[in-house]
C-alpha cells in the first residue's frame, strides 16, 4: 500500500512539473532567447547599447527583399550592395549565414534565434567569445556617457564592419611641434638645431 | 553607489591616503620627514601677510605693471590673491568672476568658471588598452580643445610615442611621425600623459606648494600660484608637465567655456600646467575628453574604490602595468594588452 502511494505521489509531482514547465518552453511569436546577454548594469548606472537601426541606410530590408526570391549562391553583386566587400573568415552560406533567408529584417543565431540589427552583439560574440566577455564588462569598445552614471555602449559594427571587420587603418592627426625656444617671429630658425639634439623619448 | 568599504580604508601606512585595496599591495609609501602641505601653505601664507604689511606689495604691484606682462600677463589682483587652499568660498567667487571678465576682455568670450569639489570615496585611475591603440592621436587634439591648449606655441598634455615592434625602448621612440595609414606596420603605439602619481615627485619638487594631490587622487596646479620655477617639470619621469614660455594665444572660436579653476582655465607665460583628467568634467561624473574622442576604445575611466567599475574589472582581469614601477611614483594610469 505504501510503495503504491508512494508511486503516486511521484507520478502526480511529475504530472505537476509538466503542467508548470512544459508552457514555458513552448515558442512565442520570436523565438525564446535562451539566456540574455545583453551588458549588465553598472553599480552605479543603466548601460545601454547605442542602436544601430536608425543608422542603417537602407533599412527595412524588406522593403526590397520581399518582392525578391533569396539566393544564397556566392557571386559578385552588381546591382545593390556593391560596396560590401565579405571578408570575414570562411562564412559557409554567404549573406545567409548570419542574414535570415525568410525573415531579411532580422539576422539569426548559430541555433536559429533571430536577433535584430541592434543585437548584433548576439550574433558577433557567438563566435568571439573573448571579446564578448570583455566588451560586456566594459573593457572591449566604446563606451561614452557617465562613468558614475548611465552609460551608452556602442555594439561591435559601431567600429566593424561585419562584413570586413579589421579596423579600418586611419590617417593620423596633426603632427607636434618640436619645442621651440624663441618666441613666435624668430620661431622656425631654430628648428634645424632642435632636430639633431631633441631628447625624444622618456 | 556601491563602495568597497576596505578600499577606502587607509592604506595602512598611517599615511592617511586612501588607497584602493588591490593598488596597496606592494604600496610603498617613499616616508620622508616632511612638513605636512597644510603647515608649509601656512608658512608661506603668513611670509606673504608679512610682505604686505611692510609695503612690499605696493613694490610688487608696481614691479608687475613695470616688466609689462601686458594685457595678457597676470593682474595686480592676480599678484597678490591667496593660495588656493586658504580661499573662503566668498574669494573663489570674486576671483572666478574676475577670471571670466578678464577672458571677456581679452577674447570677446563668455566663459564659466567653476570649482567642482572631489567626490567623497572616488579615486579616478585609467586604463590604456596598448593592444587596440592605433596612435591617430585623435586623443591629443580632444585634450588640447577641451583644456583650452595653444596650438602655438604648442602645448600637447598627451604624448604618442611611436615605438619599434617588441621593444619597449624609449629611447628610441618618438612622437613626430605623420602617417597616412595607422598603425604602421611592425610600430606600436603608447600615448603618455600625467600619471596623477600617488607618490607624485612633482608635488615634492614645488617650493611654494603651488601644486598638489587632491583626495580624488589628481595632481593639480594653482596657476595663480606657481612662480615658474619648473622644478617640477624636471621632477617628472613622464615629461607630463608643459611650461609656459610664450604667452599662449588661442583662437576665440577654439576657447571651451566650460572652466575649472584647477584645470583649463586660461594660463598666463610662465606658468606650468598639466593633465587633469578633465577635472572639470569627470568631477561631474563625465568622461575625460581624450576618452570620448577615442575612436579605438582604448581608453578607460572610472573609479578604483567602485568594485564593479570597468576600471576594477580590466586591474583584475587583464595584464595591466604601470610606467617606470619601479621608480614608486605609484601612477593611477595603468596599461594593459587585452
Amino acid at each position: 500500500m505504501t510503495t503504491k502511494l508512494r508511486w503516486a505521489g511521484l507520478i502526480s509531482a511529475l504530472g505537476l512539473l509538466g503542467l508548470l514547465g512544459l508552457p514555458a518552453c513552448s515558442p512565442g511569436d520570436e523565438p525564446q532567447r535562451l539566456h540574455t546577454t545583453h551588458p549588465p548594469p553598472a553599480s552605479s548606472g543603466s548601460v545601454t547599447v547605442a542602436a544601430r537601426i536608425p543608422l542603417l541606410p537602407t533599412y527595412p530590408c524588406s522593403r526590397c527583399h520581399e518582392d525578391r526570391t533569396p539566393d544564397p549562391r556566392e557571386r559578385k553583386l552588381t546591382e545593390f550592395h556593391t560596396q560590401k566587400v565579405l571578408q570575414h573568415g570562411t562564412l559557409g552560406g554567404w549573406c545567409y549565414r548570419c542574414h535570415t533567408k525568410d525573415n531579411i529584417d532580422r539576422l539569426h543565431l548559430q541555433d536559429g534565434t533571430l536577433v535584430t540589427f541592434d543585437e548584433t552583439f548576439e550574433l558577433c560574440g557567438s563566435c568571439h567569445g573573448d571579446k564578448f566577455r570583455d566588451w560586456r564588462a566594459g573593457i572591449h569598445g566604446l563606451t561614452t556617457g557617465y562613468w558614475n552614471g548611465d552609460r551608452i555602449r556602442r555594439a561591435c559594427p559601431f567600429c566593424h564592419d561585419p562584413h570586413n571587420p579589421k579596423f579600418p587603418a586611419m590617417a593620423s592627426e596633426r603632427t607636434p611641434l618640436r619645442p621651440r625656444t624663441a618666441p613666435a617671429g624668430e620661431a622656425h630658425e631654430g628648428h634645424q638645431a632642435h632636430e639633431e639634439t631633441d631628447g625624444e623619448g622618456h | 553607489m556601491a563602495k568597497d568599504t576596505e578600499s577606502v580604508e587607509s592604506c595602512g601606512t598611517g599615511c592617511g591616503c586612501a588607497s584602493a585595496g588591490h593598488a596597496s599591495e606592494g604600496h610603498h609609501h617613499a616616508h620622508v620627514e616632511e612638513t605636512p602641505f597644510e603647515a608649509r601653505v601656512d608658512e608661506h601664507g603668513t611670509r606673504r601677510m608679512f610682505l604686505k604689511l611692510a609695503g612690499a606689495a605696493v613694490a610688487a604691484t608696481a614691479a608687475v605693471a613695470a616688466t609689462g606682462c601686458g594685457p595678457n600677463g597676470p593682474t595686480a589682483a592676480e599678484f597678490l590673491q591667496q593660495h588656493y587652499k586658504k580661499l573662503t568660498d566668498e574669494d573663489k567667487k570674486k576671483i572666478f568672476a574676475r577670471i571670466e571678465e578678464d577672458t571677456k576682455a581679452r577674447t570677446g568670450v563668455t566663459t564659466r568658471v567653476n570649482d567642482p569639489p572631489p567626490l567623497d570615496g572616488v579615486e579616478y585611475a585609467y586604463a590604456l588598452n596598448l593592444s587596440v591603440c592605433n596612435g591617430n592621436r585623435r586623443c591629443v587634439e580632444a585634450c588640447a580643445r577641451e583644456n583650452n591648449l595653444p596650438d602655438d606655441p604648442e602645448i600637447r598634455y598627451i604624448r604618442v610615442l611611436e615605438m619599434e615592434a617588441g621593444s619597449l625602448e624609449f629611447e628610441e621612440a618618438t612622437p613626430y611621425y605623420a602617417r597616412e595609414k595607422l598603425p604602421a606596420r611592425d610600430k606600436w603605439y603608447m600615448p603618455v600623459q600625467c600619471h596623477q602619481c600617488d607618490n607624485p615627485p612633482c608635488v615634492r619638487a614645488c617650493p611654494v606648494q603651488a601644486t598638489w594631490k587632491e583626495p580624488d587622487g589628481i595632481v593639480v596646479v594653482d596657476y595663480s600660484w606657481c612662480i615658474g620655477c619648473r622644478f617640477c617639470v624636471v621632477a617628472c619621469p613622464y615629461y607630463a608637465r608643459r611650461f609656459n614660455f610664450f604667452e599662449p594665444e588661442i583662437p576665440p572660436d577654439r576657447i571651451n567655456p566650460n572652466q575649472g579653476y584647477l584645470s583649463n582655465r586660461p594660463r598666463h607665460k610662465g606658468v606650468v600646467e598639466k593633465c587633469t583628467f578633465c577635472l572639470h568634467r569627470t568631477r561631474k561624473g563625465r568622461m575625460p575628453a581624450c576618452l570620448e574622442a577615442c575612436p579605438t576604445g582604448a581608453r578607460k575611466f572610472g573609479n578604483l574604490n567602485d568594485p564593479d567599475s570597468e576600471i576594477r574589472k580590466i586591474i583584475e582581469s587583464k595584464r595591466v602595468f604601470v610606467l617606470k614601477e619601479d621608480l614608486a611614483t605609484l601612477p593611477r594610469f595603468y596599461y594593459f594588452f587585452s
